[in-house]
């Protein structure tokens, strides 16, 4: 057994630094076996990691040398990166895979009519879909980049017979465009790079967790029929931006049909140094109810400091998908990822009513005649939590193990 | 002015807590000065609601102590008296537990101000009383709300009644200061009125509003360079000493939002009635032993007059209980956000947000210069020396509890 050594900060895979994401995506959601033991646990998660980190200096198992005055080949290195997460499952109790108790809110989403009481799962969606005893999150270069990981991880596992199955994986990529499906501008107003870490990064409770951070997954199906059934100015209006500039609304004018009004002087674009673009990103309060009632203002209602546990800050690291297109229309949405340093956050962000706990999206629950009625545009088809401890040798999160 | 909460129990000394306002902003203002923006504000000049809100939860001591043992601590009571309430719950609210032997029975939590209550002490004790009475589910004797003073005497004056009131239910003399212990209509054992801590004052909810106001403020990014409006922790070490603490969930958020407004010029005022109310509670998040959550009409919200035209909720009390012949308690509901059982006030608190009404203007309406400074570095509340403090008192508490 390898000894641990000193956790060293956040894993690979969470990109602080104000930069365009890696183009591909892929969430493996795996189980260990039921009687699985937890030093069995501990060398498979050796064994898995050791491999994706050899993958990862551009070693491939299969291409390793074999026969005699032969030399294997290698692939190009440092083409993705993986990111390792615990589920609430894996602390169940009775299992004992691990030393230590399961965080508080590391709880499982699974229960009727949840998890959120605005986003449910969608009809159909698997039990315990999303959620898993580990994680496994792929970012990379490209589609080929993380879709090797996962193949190679279980070609892993099926050669050594690890007690441990592969149950599911989601795929998706980063736009370059800066815009979602509904087509607006999205992450915008992401948490500031100079808040990130702090709104990222545990400060212990519990111990094993300090340095690392809660990552969040929601794989977020998105309506876009019905999305497009409204009009550019109720969608302006649920989402509070002006769809082409994405300047934030100030005012929605309602005398003569609906009117939003975006701030005029907020034509900077974001990022841009010593310039004040705060009401491009960073929108103040309105005053007006239905700007107010916007899913920008929903979502962000202060910009206080992360270390402020009222702030509710998280940072956000989302990539779109598309399962395909059949009779019923586009198969789309969002996987929603989020880390932070506490997953009361999001939980807060999805509970109360002034935030996203009152409608699914955007608007007023109680909109007024000519206002758009919030629209039930997204539902979860899978969704899960995770603890994710610091990188550590031989693997993140080893002391749960040893 | 009215009441906090539109409460009409004063009746003709309505008046006297219009007084009590000013008399408490004279004195704040008497030692930090006018803000220009709130002397410009009048309900003609500032209109626009705004509302900073945060969890009634104390966030400090789960900072420095972890929740697990924060919750704990913060019901922890050493003989007939309340300890965690007074050392912990900071938040502008406070609550107790009551339990038997199975577990938590009733929650009960308020924000209701001590200077209102020493008001209504003053001019009409007999309502005093009688609403006391309610709390504590039986008739109350008059002694154990005024001591030895007979307030109902013909000698009996309306100070008299006032330091009796304030000495045998808070503990305090009428500038606040402890002389003795709080009595059992509030300490929890058998009651719990009002708020009880010199920071969860009326005068304390003043300081902290005209501090922010009079401290317009923007920050040059650390990272980018951006200029922006600075967050509450960056803003706090501006502000005149002593009217916002960090690391509570109230001050940072209200002192963000306010700074903000009043570097943009506008008038600010606190909105009539001045008070801290209950904005939402988070009912689906306890759920019963059937896995769905308590029905919203067990969570008892109170101390709210006739609802005020704006339609604002303006409720100053919660109480949860669950009712006769359900088969159940309180102690068999589970939190949905961790999966466990309750077991601490703590964990219907975090579920419960408070906030306060503001009235703003246009902006730019009060000419004001803005001061542009490099944003402070943040440090966490967890590494902060006011952890320090919290684990000294803890390590008291701790070794007094048997």
């Amino acid at each position: 057994m390898s000894p641990l050594v000193e956790p060293t900060g956040l894993q690979r895979g969470i990109y602080l630094e104000p930069r365009i994401l890696p183009a591909a995506f892929l969430f493996l959601v795996a189980d260990f076996a039921p009687d699985c033991k937890r030093e069995a646990a501990a060398d498979a998660l050796m064994s898995v990691w050791a491999m994706l980190e050899e993958l990862r200096r551009g070693s491939v198992r299969d291409l390793e040398a074999t026969r005699p005055d032969e030399e294997g080949a290698r692939i190009d290195p440092n083409t993705f990166d993986a990111l390792l997460g615990y589920g609430a499952s894996l602390f169940g109790e009775g299992r004992g895979l691990t030393r230590s108790e399961r965080p508080g809110l590391l709880a499982p989403l699974e229960y009727p009519g949840g998890p959120f009481p605005r986003l449910c799962w969608m009809p159909g969606a698997a039990p315990r879909a999303g959620e898993g005893d580990l994680c496994l999150q792929f970012t990379g270069r490209d589609p080929h980049a993380v879709s090797r990981a996962a193949v190679e991880a279980w070609k892993a596992i099926a050669d050594e017979s690890l007690p441990v199955a592969i149950r599911e994986t989601y795929g998706g990529f980063a736009r370059d465009d800066g815009r979602s499906w509904i087509g607006f501008h999205d992450g915008v107003s992401n948490i500031r790079p100079s808040q990130r870490r702090a709104a990222v990064e545990c400060s212990g409770d519990p111990e094993w967790n300090r340095g690392g951070t809660y990552l969040a997954f929601m794989r977020c199906a998105v309506d876009l029929r019905a999305w497009r059934a409204l009009s550019r100015e109720e969608q302006e209006i649920l989402v509070g931006r002006d769809r082409l500039s994405g300047n934030a609304l100030r005012e929605v004018r309602t005398e003569s049909g609906l009117e939003p009004c975006t701030f005029s002087a907020a034509a900077a674009k974001a990022g841009e140094k010593g310039v004040d673009n705060e009401a491009f990103r960073d929108p103040p309060e309105t005053g007006d109810p239905i700007v107010e009632a916007s899913h920008i203002h929903r979502a962000n209602q202060n910009r206080a400091e992360p270390t402020s546990a009222a702030a509710h800050r998280i940072f956000r690291q989302g990539y779109e998908y598309l399962d395909g297109i059949g009779p019923e229309g586009p198969r789309l949405g969002l996987n929603f990822i989020s880390f932070q340093r506490d997953l009361e956050h999001l939980r807060q962000i999805l509970g109360l009513g002034g935030w996203l706990g009152g409608v699914n999206f955007g608007g007023r629950a109680d909109c007024g005649p000519s206002e758009p009625e919030p629209v039930d545009l997204i539902g979860l088809e899978a969704a899960g939590f995770y603890a994710v401890p610091p990188e550590a040798s031989p693997f993140p999160g080893a002391e749960l193990f040893f | 002015m009215t009441a906090p909460g539109g409460l009409t129990e004063l009746g003709v000394a309505a008046r006297e807590w219009e007084k009590r306002v000013a008399a408490v902003t004279g004195d704040v203002v008497a030692q930090i000065g006018m803000p220009p923006v709130i002397e410009a504000a009048s309900p003609a000049s500032a209109w626009e609601l705004r509302m900073p809100d945060w969890p009634a939860v104390p966030s400090r001591v789960r900072a420095c102590l972890g929740r697990n043992r924060a919750d704990l601590l913060c019901d922890a009571r050493l003989g007939a008296g309340s300890t965690g309430r007074p050392a912990f719950q900071e938040e502008y609210a406070e609550w107790r537990l009551v339990g038997d032997q199975r577990g938590p029975v009733r929650f009960e939590l308020t924000t209701e101000l001590s200077d209102y209550w020493e008001l209504l002490a003053r001019h009409v004790p007999g309502v005093a009383l009688e609403e006391i009475g309610k709390f504590a589910r039986a008739e109350v004797a008059v002694e154990s709300v005024f001591g030895d003073h007979d307030p109902f005497a013909a000698d009996s004056t309306e100070e008299a009644r006032a330091v009796a009131f304030m000495a045998t239910m808070l503990g305090q003399d009428l500038e606040g200061k402890a002389i003795d212990e709080p009595g059992p209509l509030n300490d929890g054992s058998q009651a719990i009125t009002c708020l009880s801590r010199g920071d969860n004052t009326l005068g304390a909810l003043i300081r902290l509003t005209l501090g922010a106001a009079g401290t317009p403020l923007r920050v040059v990014d650390r990272v980018n360079d951006e200029v922006r409006f600075p967050s509450g922790s960056e803003a706090i070490p501006s502000l005149p000493r002593g009217t916002a603490q960090d690391c509570r969930n109230s001050d940072p958020i209200v002192t963000e939002r306010v700074v903000r407004l009043a570097a943009e010029g506008r008038p600010i005022r606190l909105d009539d009635p001045v008070g801290v109310y209950i904005v939402d509670v988070q009912e689906s998040e306890l759920l019963g032993p059937d896995d769905e959550p308590l029905p919203r009409e067990w969570f008892k919200r109170s101390r709210q007059g006739p609802p005020l035209s704006d339609g604002l909720s303006r409720h100053q009390r919660l109480e949860l209980e669950i009712p006769e012949g359900e088969g159940f308690k309180l102690a068999d509901v589970r939190s949905a956000r961790t999966g466990k059982p309750i077991a601490h006030g703590a964990q219907i608190a975090e579920l419960v947000q408070l906030g306060i009404y503001l009235r703003v203007g246009e902006r730019d309406v009060v000419k004001i210069k803005v001061p542009r400074r490099p944003a402070p570095e943040v440090e966490s509340c967890t590494d902060r020396r006011d952890c320090e403090g919290v684990h000294k008192l803890v390590d008291e508490l701790e070794s007094l509890i048997p």
